[in-house]
């Protein structure tokens, strides 16, 4: 195919080109970094619920799992003692085991929300938050999973949270569409905890909940997936089978696809 | 960045592409936290890669600026979640979808519709500033963002694809799953609605040689 010459390479106005040369901006400094410590925080928080919920085998399981990965969590963010113990901040973390808790304790404290400024507290001197990230990593301790009595422990440590911004404002969009995103995030999380724990009728049945509340919801991919999954452990191949041709008819290009390529292969008798 | 830089062709296949579902089912133990870290890593690779990609993504898809950071973090997160599950090769494709449908659900509770209709768009034309002031680049992205706004959506993708992110048409139709030819012609009409609006724009600070192009 012969593309078009860029508008920015020439084809455009002046002012067309000012525009998209402007446009290219990425991510402010900061951001990447910021991005980093949330997002191994989510990764951490969902690997210790399936590993939790494989191990004690309850839903039950998945709360504490979460709870702990707070801990991680709150490695990353300005937490206080009292804001951890908190019910609500629990509640809040475990649905949305990422930009959610940074984003309270960021609106705690704006200075700390730059992230270098109180950085020495884990130790070692002041460093970049990208390094400080890569600390929070590495100094993962004990491997025990959880041990709940570890949460009400003070969490001292800091590294650059997620929002530099000032407290949300009324109205500001992402809010709204943040906690939906959470919720199904979280019961998403439920359905992959039960499948973990080997009891496939319970995932299933989180999944139907999941579909009867979030009928078109963002996470609908996934959560497609995670059905197809869900009845291959069960043994009922032709279920699964069924809905990976539904979803694979309907989103050819996914990049769900291989992956749902691989798990019927996987199972294939 | 270049097309090259943002387009994947794979990341180093040794960076524990399935860690998540390895240490799945087991307990913690020494291989959990090799997987662990290798899943880091290719965590850091991908961020380091495709965050400027998913910002601007968030940005030019009608999330407000002061929300752009939250929903890029939610797409990332949504990544490092299920980073088992996508094949290497397929993280921009992951976060691409991700994004839009993020970036969706975002301008749905903020109640805005995805596109200005005409008298929003003269609106939109008078309030933008002389040519002269977007050497400001600031305020130059607050303007295209704005002018890119007024396009529809599917056509607006294709556009920041192939003019902001530098895709190829293939690549871009790959991507977003439509055929190529499409994609050609998505960008074909986005182009004339952005070049349309810059023309007014013109227009209304140049009256005499205003529609030339």
């Amino acid at each position: 195919m012969n593309d078009p010459k860029r508008l920015s390479e020439g084809s455009g106005s002046d002012v067309e080109r000012a525009l998209l040369r402007a446009g290219r901006a990425g991510a402010p400094p900061g951001a990447k970094s910021r991005a980093m410590a949330v997002a191994s925080g989510a990764m951490a928080a969902s690997s210790l619920v399936a590993a939790g919920a494989a191990a004690e085998g309850t839903a039950a399981a998945a709360k504490v799992g979460s709870i702990v990965a707070l801990k991680w969590i709150g490695v990353l963010s300005v937490a206080s003692v009292g804001a951890l113990t908190s019910a609500a901040m629990i509640r809040t973390t475990s649905e949305h085991a990422s930009s959610k808790s940074v984003a309270v304790s960021g609106a705690s404290t704006a200075t700390a929300a730059r992230g270098h400024d109180r950085l020495p507290i884990l130790g070692g001197p002041p460093q970049s938050a990208p390094s400080a990230s890569t600390a929070l990593i590495s100094t993962r301790p004990d491997p025990a999973p959880y041990e709940p009595s570890k949460v009400s422990r003070p969490v001292v440590t800091v590294v650059a949270p997620a929002r530099v911004q000032s407290a949300p404002v009324p109205g500001e969009p992402g809010g709204a569409a943040s906690s939906t995103l959470s919720a199904e995030l979280a019961t998403l999380d439920q359905a992959r905890a039960a499948l973990a724990a080997g009891d496939a009728p319970r995932s299933l049945g989180i999944l139907d909940r999941y579909h009867a509340r979030f009928p078109s919801g963002g996470m609908a991919p996934e959560a497609a997936v995670l059905r197809i999954e869900v009845l291959l452990k069960a043994g009922d191949r032709p279920a699964a089978q069924r809905a990976a041709d539904a979803f694979l008819a309907s989103s050819p290009t996914s990049p769900y696809a291989p992956r749902i390529q691989s798990l019927l292969s996987a199972s294939n008798p | 960045m270049s097309a090259r830089e943002l387009y994947p062709t794979g990341l180093p296949v040794d960076v524990g592409a399935h860690a998540h579902a390895s240490t799945s089912g087991r307990s913690a133990g020494e291989e959990a936290d090799r997987a662990q870290a290798a899943a880091t890593r290719r965590l850091r690779e991908i961020i380091d890669r495709h965050c400027d990609f998913v910002w601007r993504t968030m940005r030019y898809l009608g999330v407000e600026e002061s929300g752009v950071e939250d929903a890029a973090q939610q797409v990332l997160c949504v990544l490092a979640r299920r980073l088992g599950e996508i094949a290497p090769g397929a993280e921009m494709s992951f976060l691409f979808s991700t994004a839009v449908r993020v970036a969706s659900e975002v301008r749905r509770a903020a109640r805005r519709r995805p596109t200005a209709d005409d008298s929003e768009v003269d609106a939109l034309v008078a309030s933008l500033p002389s040519p002269e002031e977007l050497v400001d680049q600031s305020r130059a992205r607050e303007v295209l963002r704005a002018v890119l706004e007024a396009i529809p959506t599917d056509l607006r993708v294709v556009f920041i694809l192939f003019e902001i992110e530098e895709l190829t048409l293939a690549q871009i139709a790959a991507l977003v799953g439509i055929p190529a030819g499409t994609a050609a012609s998505r960008l074909r009409r986005a182009r004339e609605s952005f070049q349309g609006i810059v023309r007014r724009m013109h227009a209304r600070h140049r009256p005499v040689v205003g529609g030339g192009e």
